[in-house]
């Protein structure tokens, strides 16, 4: 009940197209009343007592009425689709919005198949009642209604023995409600996991094919394809119980009705048009009984489903902005990280070690930052916390002395330029993916990022240029051009802030060094944070932070470093090894 | 990337009606063919015995309630009860096996898909956005399950009651049964007027979800790049702009489909108002009964009733026609890399590799990406694949894996062409790290395991520890059995890394490839691998993507690639000897080496 009243909420915009719906659907519901009376007229005012005229008149009207009735419900039909489909757009619309807000900490858990299925197929569901199902669960109650009511004025003895089946099939309907809401449930839930081994497997085909495991992948499909039979045809099961039962009952009215209505007749208790009109009217009274069955069907299906959406809507967005956030225009880029604490939100505080434990140090406004360590060190979290993907633990971060906090969170992270380590690109034009931070750029400010990031002669060399399109997981370029529209796309914004978190690392060295001899120039007055695992990497650094299992150990210049003796000179008496063989 | 353009939504308005995917779908019922001839004889029964009902009723009104004989009424009723009780009973039947039916079609449908998918070549996959291709194999199969399911039934039932009525009509008053008829032709010429119309806007209904998906699916793989860059709004807006052409074409679709029903209630109710007015001018004549004008009115009744199921049922095809289409466009598409006719296991190599004279574009009309690319790895040799990027290293390694197919020239495995070996039994023998990692969706032991589910628990160790797996494995709580998120995401990415280090070296490949694997694990790491890697690697011949100095220098070959050419070839003092491009590359990254060190070490 609790689901069903908050999709109400999504109902109202719609409110008139519903009033309008539903009062052309009672209308319709009149007429249909009315015909079968008319009916009666006809025989027994008209072929009885040979009054031709009135057969006439009362004929003409019944196709009359029914031309207003075919005209209504196309309105209806169409407005009810249009209510539903409303319903479904504002659903869809609020759970992107919400989807896109969501933090990392929540996308870290989530599966994007199950997100997927429950943004299309789930919703879909919920349509279905909305528009049609809903409509018509009312219109099979008032026609219900709307019959006996017109049957008991006109002979209310038969109507009443007609109708003792009702009892048995509101019983059978009670039962198939009760037991098909939990099938409904078990569906929608595999369904979801249908769509996530799908998701999974096209996303790692190429792990699939290398590996040569089509054949295991297409039985790992056929287990999860072969549960959602089975979950389909219990629910079929409930189905074939019910509603064939349902279908007797109603039979059973329709029988009664013949047979008593005969003897009434026989016995002149009834009139022949009576006993016609009745024969009509008893459809009035089997068909919303079976359709309950269907709609039962519909509306179950649809709030199993609506709570898979409603239960995204109410993850908390843990990281917001803060009412009233701290402008971040003019942001000069002093970072302060006072003794930062981290662990992940699924960790245990007391037990798990922390991904970042104690880190505290200062950088200045222009200063070239390399950060070091080894795999798995909390190098990568560092800057999650900065832009806020994350939220501390412990400590605070602070730029030009606000705690990152109380900054208003786009313009935050629209001032930090991060080039991250697994590229992501979007299937559009190179141009929309560069440019993707800052739509606005002209073609000019666009060029000028990619020269920088050594990418703008091989754009220039594709048939297209600028407007080439790249695929999702940007195919048809190499790791290194991917890496490099991805820096692009962060010297493009313009920030106070960069970040480049092993940008380089899959660039060959030659490019890598054109890539910091242009960067240079890029990094004059912002504040850059370079992620590194080369030493080469990090050559134009300032100054030097190493971090081990979570903790600042060594910060300092290359050569102060180089004087330790800590992780940077084992580092750097590897390498220089290396290079000296 | 000319394929971009998939599902993009400029399709044609109209469509004709396509018999070849009718025919094609009725094909997936003949699996079922024996359980379907069962349904339909008893849904012919079933509809013969309600289709004398009105015959009863007849003989209750003349016999019974005219010459008021009560017993005849009993007769009768009771006839009508069994009849309900027979009924019962059989829809029970039909309705238990028809939903079989469907759900099987359902399912065999969607698992064709499937294999037919993991049969498919990366240029399938190239640009087609996942959320796209998944869209086919849940929304589209879903449809015509529905049909099956739903549609399918109503369709033999009530052309069957049609054609029962029809014959009963003419039979009682041939007349009459014309005259109530009288409009049809004009519910025909209507209908195939909308028809077209209705399928087209169905199928971009259709195209326009496919869309829906396809930018959910990129939102959720891109989320932290969004964020990062703050682009909810704009995306929204793209998003509302996507969801609004659905709810249009959708509409559109509705528009056309809701004049379908109401038409045909109101041709059905001219034709009733013709029976009545006519039945009456007879009645009064004495020509026909008032039992018979009844039974006929009754029939009548019934036959437009199964006229407007069938125009729901027409619209329900309509929809599913447009499903089909799109999911034999996936069937039809044939894999480009496939096992050949005379194709035949590869035994177990050594892992001799030769390209002679391999040449490679993408499409027919683009460029050459590779020319001409000779060279000879003897087996347990290691190679390394250096030069720019985008110079054509990885596609290199994409030819031997078969990946892709040579478009001139031959690779060849110990002396053996690529092309004349299944592709299982190829790849089995190979094993490729990527830079991407990909986790799936399970604990680390299944992830390790992917490529050699018979390890044992030995060998899962040894492998684990070969590539210092199991020190990340020994910080975890659960061990072995850590259940990893989708990307893996509990793991850093230098982390994941080695597990798929692990899993390549698990399944124990005789060629190993690396595509610029090892860039972003550590360098001591990646050194501990190094040595791991020169002891696993006694008899593997290994393909090394690299850029480090470090991991270049002791391989048996170096493939200077450069412009989709091999510029140079052989071992690192013969090269440096020879001072190409080569030696220019190894100077650049020493001098920049030297320039850290000098840093360092002066002030």
């Amino acid at each position: 009940m609790k689901t069903l009243l908050r999709l109400m909420i999504y109902v109202r915009p719609s409110a008139g197209w519903v009033f309008i719906a539903v009062t052309i659907m009672i209308l319709a519901t009149i007429i249909d009343l009315v015909a079968p009376w008319i009916l009666r007229e006809i025989f027994d005012e008209g072929i009885d007592k040979r009054n031709m005229a009135v057969v006439l008149w009362l004929t003409l009207s019944l196709a009359g009425i029914q031309a207003l009735k075919s005209a209504g419900m196309f309105v209806q039909g169409y407005t009810q689709e249009l209510v539903g489909q409303n319903v479904v757009f504002l659903l869809r619309k609020e759970l992107y919005s919400h989807l896109q807000r969501l933090s990392f900490s929540y996308y870290d858990r989530a599966q994007t198949g199950q997100l997927m299925s429950r943004m299309t197929g789930d919703i879909e569901a919920v349509k279905n009642f909305v528009g049609f199902g809903a409509m018509n669960l009312f219109t099979g109650m008032l026609t219900f209604l709307g019959t006996i009511i017109f049957m008991m004025t006109m002979q209310w003895k038969v109507t009443l023995i007609s109708l003792i089946t009702i009892p048995f099939i509101l019983f059978v309907l009670w039962r198939f409600n009760h037991k098909v809401g939990p099938a409904w449930s078990n569906i929608r839930e595999q369904m979801g996991r249908l769509t996530t081994t799908l998701q999974e497997n096209i996303a790692g085909i190429r792990v699939v094919k290398s590996f040569a495991t089509e054949k295991v992948e297409q039985r790992k499909f056929a287990e999860r394809n072969e549960q959602n039979f089975e979950t389909n045809m219990e629910r079929a099961k409930l189905e074939a119980k019910a509603f064939p039962l349902m279908g007797f009952y109603g039979g059973l009215t329709f029988v009664l009705m013949i047979w008593i209505g005969a003897i009434f007749v026989a016995r002149g208790e009834m009139s022949l048009g009576t006993f016609m009109a009745f024969q009509w009217y008893t459809w009035g009274i089997i068909w919303p009984l079976n359709m309950l069955g269907w709609q039962i069907n519909i509306m179950q299906q649809a709030v199993k489903a609506a709570p898979r959406v409603f239960e995204v809507l109410d993850t908390p967005l843990d990281i917001v902005s803060p009412a009233g956030g701290t402008e971040t225009a003019g942001m000069k880029g002093n970072v302060v990280f006072d003794r930062v604490t981290f662990h992940f939100a699924d960790q245990d505080a007391e037990k798990d070690q922390p991904i970042l434990n104690d880190v505290s140090f200062r950088v200045k406004q222009g200063e070239v930052i390399g950060v070091l360590g080894a795999t798995g060190s909390g190098k990568s979290s560092l800057i999650g916390l900065l832009s806020r993907f994350y939220d501390v633990t412990g400590g605070c971060v602070w730029i030009d002395g606000v705690d990152v906090r109380d900054y208003e969170l786009d313009g935050l992270r629209s001032s930090i330029g991060i080039v991250p380590q697994e590229t992501f690109l979007f299937s559009a034009s190179i141009r929309d993916n560069i440019a993707f931070g800052y739509p606005e750029a002209t073609q000019e400010q666009i060029e000028n990022a990619a020269r920088k990031s050594q990418i703008h002669s091989f754009i220039e060399s594709m048939p297209n240029g600028y407007d080439t399109r790249i695929g999702e997981r940007g195919v048809g370029l190499s790791g290194g051009q991917r890496q490099r529209v991805a820096l692009a796309r962060a010297i493009l914004m313009d920030p106070p802030i960069l970040v480049l978190d092993e940008a380089t690392a899959s660039v060959d060295t030659a490019t890598e060094s054109a890539i910091h001899e242009a960067l240079l120039e890029v990094m004059k007055g912002r504040t850059t944070f370079i992620i590194a695992q080369r030493l080469s990497s990090i050559q134009h650094a300032d100054r030097i932070i190493v971090l081990e299992r979570g903790r600042l150990t060594e910060q300092g210049t290359h050569k102060e470093l180089n004087e330790g003796n800590g992780f940077f000179r084992q580092l750097f008496d590897k390498q220089k090894q290396i290079a000296h063989e | 990337m000319s394929q971009v353009e998939w599902d993009m939504d400029e399709e044609a308005d109209e469509k004709p009606f396509n018999m070849k995917h009718m025919r094609r779908m009725l094909q997936y019922l003949v699996p079922y063919r024996r359980l379907m001839t069962g349904v339909v004889v008893i849904v012919l029964i079933n509809m013969l015995l309600s289709l004398s009902e009105p015959i009863i009723l007849a003989y209750i009104i003349d016999i019974g309630i005219s010459e008021g004989n009560i017993a005849a009424i009993h007769i009768l009723g009771a006839a009508l009860l069994g009849i309900k009780l027979v009924s019962w009973l059989f829809s029970f039947m039909h309705t238990r096996w028809i939903n079989f039916t469907g759900q099987r079609i359902l399912f065999d449908l969607r698992q064709q898909l499937f294999n037919h998918l993991q049969s498919l070549s990366f240029r399938f996959f190239d640009g087609r956005p996942a959320g796209k291709i998944m869209s086919r194999i849940t929304n589209d199969t879903n449809a015509i399950g529905e049909l099956i399911n739903g549609g399918l039934i109503t369709m033999v039932m009530e052309t069957t009651h049609l054609l029962g009525i029809v014959i009963i009509l003419f039979w009682m008053d041939w007349q009459l049964a014309l005259l109530s008829f009288i409009m049809l032709p004009l519910l025909y010429v209507i209908v195939a007027k909308l028809r077209p119309k209705i399928e087209g806007s169905w199928s971009r209904s259709r195209s326009t979800m496919s869309a829906i998906n396809g930018n959910l699916n990129e939102t959720i793989q891109g989320i932290r790049v969004i964020q990062a860059f703050s682009r909810q709004r704009v995306n929204n807006e793209k998003f509302n702009g996507i969801n609004t052409r659905n709810k249009q074409a959708f509409m559109r679709a509705i528009t056309l489909e809701s004049t379908v029903y109401p038409l045909v209630e109101m041709i059905g109710m001219i034709g009733t108002c013709i029976v009545v007015w006519f039945g009456a001018v007879r009645v009064l004549e004495g020509a026909i009964t008032l039992g018979f004008i009844m039974a006929f009115i009754n029939y009548l009744w019934r036959f437009w009733g199964p006229l407007s199921a069938l125009s729901k049922v027409y619209s329900q095809l309509l929809s599913a026609m447009a499903s089909a289409e799109r999911i034999f466009e996936v069937l039809d598409t044939a894999p480009e890399v496939k096992n050949s006719s005379r194709a035949r296991e590869l035994p177990s190599i050594r892992g001799d590799v030769s390209f002679e004279g391999v040449s490679f574009r993408y499409e027919e009309n683009k460029p050459n990406v590779l020319h001409d690319v000779s060279f000879h790895v003897k087996a347990g040799q290691r190679v390394a694949l250096v030069g720019p990027t985008g110079a054509g290293k990885s596609t290199i390694v994409n030819l031997l894996m078969r990946f892709y197919e040579a478009t001139e020239g031959a690779v060849r495995i110990d002396g053996i062409d690529v092309k004349d070996v299944t592709l299982e039994s190829l790849r089995k023998q190979m094993g490729i790290v990527l830079q991407d990692s990909f986790i799936f969706a399970g604990t680390i032991e299944q992830n390790m395991r992917y490529g050699n589910e018979e390890a044992t628990e030995e060998q899962l160790r040894n492998a684990a520890e070969s590539v210092r797996l199991d020190r990340v494995v020994a910080q975890l709580s659960h061990g072995y059995q850590t259940e990893l998120e989708e990307r893996g995401s509990k793991l850093s990415v230098g982390q994941r890394q080695l597990l798929t280090f692990g899993r390549v070296l698990l399944s124990d490949p005789r060629i190993l490839i690396l595509d610029e694997a090892t860039s972003s694990v550590d360098t001591e790491t990646e050194q501990h691998i190094q040595e791991a890697l020169q002891t696993l690697l006694a008899g593997r011949t290994a393909f090394i993507i690299a850029h480090r100095l470090s991991t270049i220098k002791d391989a048996d070959l170096i493939l200077v690639v450069e412009d989709g050419r091999i510029a140079e070839q052989g071992s690192h003092e013969m090269l440096m000897k020879h001072g190409g491009i080569y030696a220019n590359l190894v100077l650049t990254q020493l001098s920049m080496q030297e320039s850290v060190i000098l840093q360092s070490s002066h002030s």
